[in-house]
Parts: C-alpha cells; structure tokens; sequence
C-alpha cells in the first residue's frame, strides 16, 4: 500500500495541528482537516481519502454519530476510519469498534502508534 | 425480606387474644368458683341448719311432753278427788322452777282454782285461749301450747302448757295449766345462731309461739300468709327462703316438726351472713388473684415490648447495614468515575505535551535542548503512567477490567518492557540485565497488555530503588507456572513493611524518606492484575541488601492444555 492521504477530524485545532505534524513526520501522501461533521462531509465530498482520523469528543455531532453517518455514505463501506480518543475506559474502545470504527487510538500516543494506526500494512 | 408491619399486626392480634382469653379465664373461673363456694357454703349452712332444727324440735318435743305428763298427774289427782293440792306442791316442789315457773288448775267456769305460786289467788281467766280452747273444744283431749302470756299471777312472760280435765262421763270440769319460761326454752339455741339469725316454734294453726333472733323476742305474729308458710307444714322437715315481714331480713330457714305435734320450729340464717363466710376466702385472695394477673400481663406485655423494641432495632440496624453497603458501593461506583473522568481529562494535555516533545526530540537540537526535550517527555510519561494507574484502579474496581487471553511470546514481551525502561536505566548510571531460562516455554496464554503492565509496574520500582546499581530481571518455569523475578539492590523492605505493600493507597515508611514519589497505587494495581491472570504475587527483601519481586503466571489455562506448554 502506497502512502494514504488522510482527514484529521477534531474540533481542537491544537490537536489538530499536532496530528498534522505527526502525520506529516509519518509522510503521508495528503492530510487535510476539518473541525467539524460538517467540514468533514464537505471534505470527504470534494475528494476521497484512505483513512480518516476522528476525534470522539467533539460538539454538536460526535465522532461515534459522524463515523455511521460516513460509514452508510455509498462507497465509504471500507474506508478507514480510526476514534483518536482521550476515553480510555474498559468498554470504549469495544464501544468505538462497534460504531464502525476500524481502529482506537487513545490519547496520548505516539507517532509509531499513529502510524500503525492509518498505515496497518506499512 | 418479611413484611414487618404485617408481622407486627399479627404479634398485636396474638398479644391481644392472649390477653382476652387470660382475662376471660379469671373473670369466668372467679364467677364459677363463686358460684361453686356460694353452693357450698349454703349446703353447708343447710347442714348446720337442720342440725340445729332437729335437736331444738327434740328438745321441744321432750319439754312439752315432760309438762304434759306434769299436766296430766295433776289431772289425775283432781279428778280421783285425792288432795291434788299438796300433791301438785309436792310435784312441784321437784322441778326446775326457772323453766316452770308455775302450776294451775282452771275450773270449768274460767276460774283459776289452784296455783303454786305463793301468793296465789283465785282469777278469772275465762277469757284466756288456753283455757277458751278446751272450752270450746268439744272435749278433745288434746295438749294446748299457747304463745308466751304475761302471767296475771305472775307478770311474767311464759308459756301455757294446758289439758283438759273430763269426767268420766264426758263433762268438762276445767284445765291443768303448766307455764315454761320461753327463755330458757330457747336461750340454749339462740348461742347457735349466727348474727341476725332466728329460731322460732310455730303452730300449724299459723300463729308463731315464739320467735327469737337478736334484737329481742316476740310472738303471736300470724305467719299464716307468709309465702313460706305452707311449704313448711306440709313436710316433716325441710327448707324455705324467709323474707321476714318483721325485720325485713332474707333467710335461709330450716323448718322441722316437733314430734306428732301440730308443731314446727324453724332455724334461719341471713344469707348474707352464710355466703361471706364461705367465701371469705376468695375475697382475701381475689386481689393477689388479680394483682398477678396484672403484673403477668404487664410483664408479658413489657416483654413484647422488649422484643419489639429489639425487632426495631434490629430492622434499623439492618436497614442501616443495607444503606452502609448501599452507599459504599455508590461510594465505589462515583470514585472510580471520577478516576476514569481525571483520567480523561489529564490524557487531552498529556497528548499535547508527549506529541510535542516526540515531535521536537526528532528535530536537529542542541544537546540541552535535547536534553530538555527528553526530560519533558519522560515527565509526561511518567504522569500517563499515574494516569493510567488510576484508571487502571478504576477499571479493578468496578469490575471493568477487560482481558484479552491470547498466545503470548514471552519473550518478545518481556525484551519489549526492558527496551521501554532502557534509556531510563541509562541514564541513571544504572543496567536491565534479564535471563530468561531455556525451560521457559516460547507462548503463555495470557493477556499481553496486562502482563507488560505488571513488568512494567515492577521493572519501573525496581530501577527507582537500585538508582545506579543494576535490576535483574529473571524468567523461569516452576512447575505449572512461568516466574517473573524483578530484583534490586536497593534499601530493601522490612518483614513489617512487606505486608502493606500491596495495599491500595498506602507508601511505606522507606519510600517516603527515600523521596521516592508514587501514588501508591502501582503494587496494589500490580496484585490485583496478576490475580486476573490467575496467578500469585510476592516478595523477598532484607533490609539494606535488596528486595526481589516475583509473580508466577499460570501455563495454559486458557483454553486449558491447548497452547503455552512446550517450546
């Protein structure tokens, strides 16, 4: 697998911007963002991505409600989508799995884990 | 859990028959021994009755007969023409002269001829019943007993004892009269009676004769319409309930015939006399009686009471105990939430800081910078580690913790938590040695995260306490289980102090003076992991040589036999 290009989904845009540093680091093929479910849609709209990195804890629209919201979108069935949480209790991340997500990564973390993360076969 | 209002509504219905059916027994046993003491004491009364009765009218009936046969010497003397003057005076002159107070002989005109008082002179007693009756008789040769009469002769009250005196031919020529003094004819009888008793001698004509009781003595009182009346002169003997119409006094009366006399005596008692002497008795034990029942019932009742009481008391401290486990488990259940939220809430920062100072320590910097940047992240790292204790201690808590039992490289895991801590060890002065025994198998079916969190938790004191000495970290088999050793050179524990150390929250005395920070949570957390996995943990240490913690995981017993055995 070529490197992906991926959208970092999170209301804070100092995590954002830190994300976008770690995936730069990684050398992804693009990264985006968008600080909302809103921005996201139009996001993933204007082009395709191979991975999607979204934040759970956000106003209005939670990661958990955009992630099956995106994942019933026609074409986004295997699309990677992966929670970056802070949750870090005993039935979140089996909560996350279940919502659709394809993986949890839990704040904090590091940039090997966020490889691992979007790039499984890398 | 029972209903305790029903049961104490059933305990008031119980107390409350208890009660009834204990009163209801005093109350009935009193009437019925009442009644019982009541029949008795007028047997009795009866009994002492009619003894009475029967030795008075045999005492009458031997009286009247002695007078009669006086009565009758006298008649035959007068009638045989003989001196019967001197020899009445010679009679008499034998007798009793209290109980006969005199003798005389009436004529057949009325006129008394002969009398032995010593004064005696001749009297009309024409108009006298005792006289009229043989007068007017018919020539019936029957006694007469008369009601007492004060004496013309001898102004005293007595009885006139009279016969008739008939010639041969029939023709009446007079009376014999011999008097009795009444009170000597009834004073024996009268120290029998009771108090407001009464004897009497009655004639069937229904004219008493005399009539004693304790206020005095009468007679000549018409009984012949008394209620009572005919039932006593148509037996020989028996009783009646006498109302008196002259005292106004009910009583119990014996009556009984004098002889073949037209004669009865009658021997009475107030009723009110008999029952409280026969029932004297209950009435002094009566009150005890009740007294005790009383107090039973008082006592029985105070003792329900008691045990209510205790029940209450009971049911509050078992409501008290539900409410304390209640509010433990509450107490728990907001702890570990708040631990999880802390949790959540120190990762946000925590991510900032460790995705920075990663990202900065791959930047070209200067070597105090580096440094800087190195001590920034491990700082952070080591606040993640008290974070993720505490969530892990949450998690232990409330029963959250999830494992995941898989095929483990032992090895793998173990080179993996000595590489973490490798740097750290470094950069003390200090070294990880590990040994891991070749009679360890390759794979231990465990949970891989937990496993490393125990070495982890133990490599990571281990180096704390050895500073710049080395920590040995040895793997063995022993037995059935896998040994994880951590060993250190540092100050050691003392045999006091290793019984605390696996208690949440608490720091033993060395760590404090050793300035080693922690929460305290690490060995607790260590414990109870490994007793997830199913294994044991503990340690070995001597004070100022060094301490070695162990834990022993168990082969294989998930799935049981399948994997982790062999190599």
């Amino acid at each position: 697998m070529n490197a992906p290009s991926v959208l970092v989904v999170d209301d804070n845009d100092d995590n954002r911007k830190l994300a976008l540093r770690m995936l730069q680091v990684i050398s992804v093929a693009a990264a985006d963002q968008a600080a909302n479910a809103q921005e996201c849609l139009d996001a993933i709209a204007a082009r395709s991505y191979d991975c999607i990195l979204m934040d759970i804890s956000m106003p209005e629209v939670s990661g958990v409600d955009l992630c099956k919201v995106v994942r019933n979108m026609p074409g986004f069935a295997s699309v990677r989508i992966v929670a970056c949480t802070a949750h870090a209790g005993a039935h979140d991340k089996q909560r996350f799995l279940e919502a659709g997500f394809n993986d949890v990564l839990t704040k904090p973390f590091l940039i090997a884990d966020l490889k691992r993360a979007i790039w499984p076969g890398a | 859990m029972q209903n305790p209002a029903k049961n104490i509504s059933l305990v008031s219905f119980a107390k409350g028959l208890l009660t009834f059916l204990l009163v209801a027994t005093v109350i009935g046993g009193y009437f019925f021994f009442q009644k019982d003491a009541r029949q008795q004491a007028v047997a009795r009364a009866q009994e002492n009755l009619q003894s009475i009765a029967y030795a008075l009218s045999v005492h009458v009936d031997g009286t009247l007969e002695q007078a009669d046969h006086i009565g009758r010497v006298m008649r035959h003397h007068y009638v045989t023409g003989k001196d019967y003057a001197a020899d009445a005076r010679a009679v008499y002159a034998e007798l009793d002269t209290k109980l006969y107070p005199q003798l005389g002989i009436i004529d057949a005109k009325g006129m008394s001829i002969f009398g032995t008082l010593p004064d005696f002179k001749p009297l009309d007693l024409s108009d006298r019943k005792h006289f009229r009756v043989h007068a007017d008789g018919k020539g019936a040769d029957v006694l007469f007993v008369s009601a007492p009469v004060l004496g013309r002769a001898s102004k005293k009250l007595s009885l006139q004892l009279s016969r008739p005196i008939n010639s041969k031919d029939g023709k009446f020529l007079g009376v014999t009269v011999v008097s009795i003094n009444p009170e000597e004819f009834t004073g024996v009888y009268r120290k029998l009676l009771l108090k407001n008793g009464i004897i009497a001698l009655n004639g069937f004509d229904g004219i008493n004769r005399i009539r004693v009781d304790s206020t005095g003595f009468n007679f000549g009182n018409d009984i012949s319409n008394t209620p009572w009346f005919k039932s006593a002169t148509e037996k020989e003997q028996g009783f009646v309930s006498t109302l008196s119409s002259i005292d106004g006094v009910n009583r119990l009366t014996a009556f009984r015939r004098v002889g073949e006399r037209n004669l009865f005596v009658t021997v009475g008692a107030p009723y009110a006399e008999i029952e409280p002497n026969y029932l004297a008795g209950y009435h002094i034990v009566l009150p005890w009686i009740t007294a005790f029942i009383v107090i039973a019932l008082l006592t029985l009742y105070g003792m329900s009471l008691n045990l209510q009481n205790l029940n209450t008391r009971l049911e509050n401290v078992n409501q008290q105990l539900v409410q304390n486990v209640d509010l433990a488990n509450e107490a728990t259940a907001i702890k570990s939430q708040f631990l999880a939220s802390v949790s959540h809430e120190l990762r946000t920062p925590l991510h900032g800081i460790l995705g920075h100072a990663e990202l900065l320590s791959l930047e070209d910097l200067p070597v105090d910078a580096k440094n800087s940047v190195s001590t920034i992240f491990q700082s952070a790292n080591h606040l993640l580690n008290i974070t993720n204790q505490l969530l892990d201690i949450a998690k232990s808590k409330s029963g959250e913790q999830q494992l995941d039992f898989l095929d483990v490289e032992i090895r793998t895991a173990v080179m993996e938590v000595i590489a973490l801590h490798q740097s750290t060890a470094q950069q003390r002065g200090g070294t990880i040695t590990c040994t891991i025994d070749d009679s360890v198998p390759s794979l231990l079916n465990t949970d891989v995260t937990a496993l490393k969190r125990i070495l982890h938790n133990l490599v990571d004191n281990g180096l704390k306490f050895s500073k710049a000495a080395p920590v040995q970290v040895d793997v063995s088999r022993n037995g059935e289980f896998i040994r994880f050793a951590v060993t250190d050179s540092g100050v050691g524990i003392s045999p006091k102090n290793q019984k605390k150390l696996f208690v949440n929250y608490v720091q033993v005395h060395e760590f404090e003076t050793r300035e080693v920070g922690g929460t305290g949570l690490g060995l607790a957390l260590t414990r109870s992991l490994v007793e997830l996995l199913g294994g044991n943990i503990g340690v070995q240490s001597s004070v100022g040589k060094g301490s070695t913690f162990w834990f022993n995981l168990p082969l294989g017993i998930r799935p049981a036999g399948q994997h982790g055995v062999g190599s």
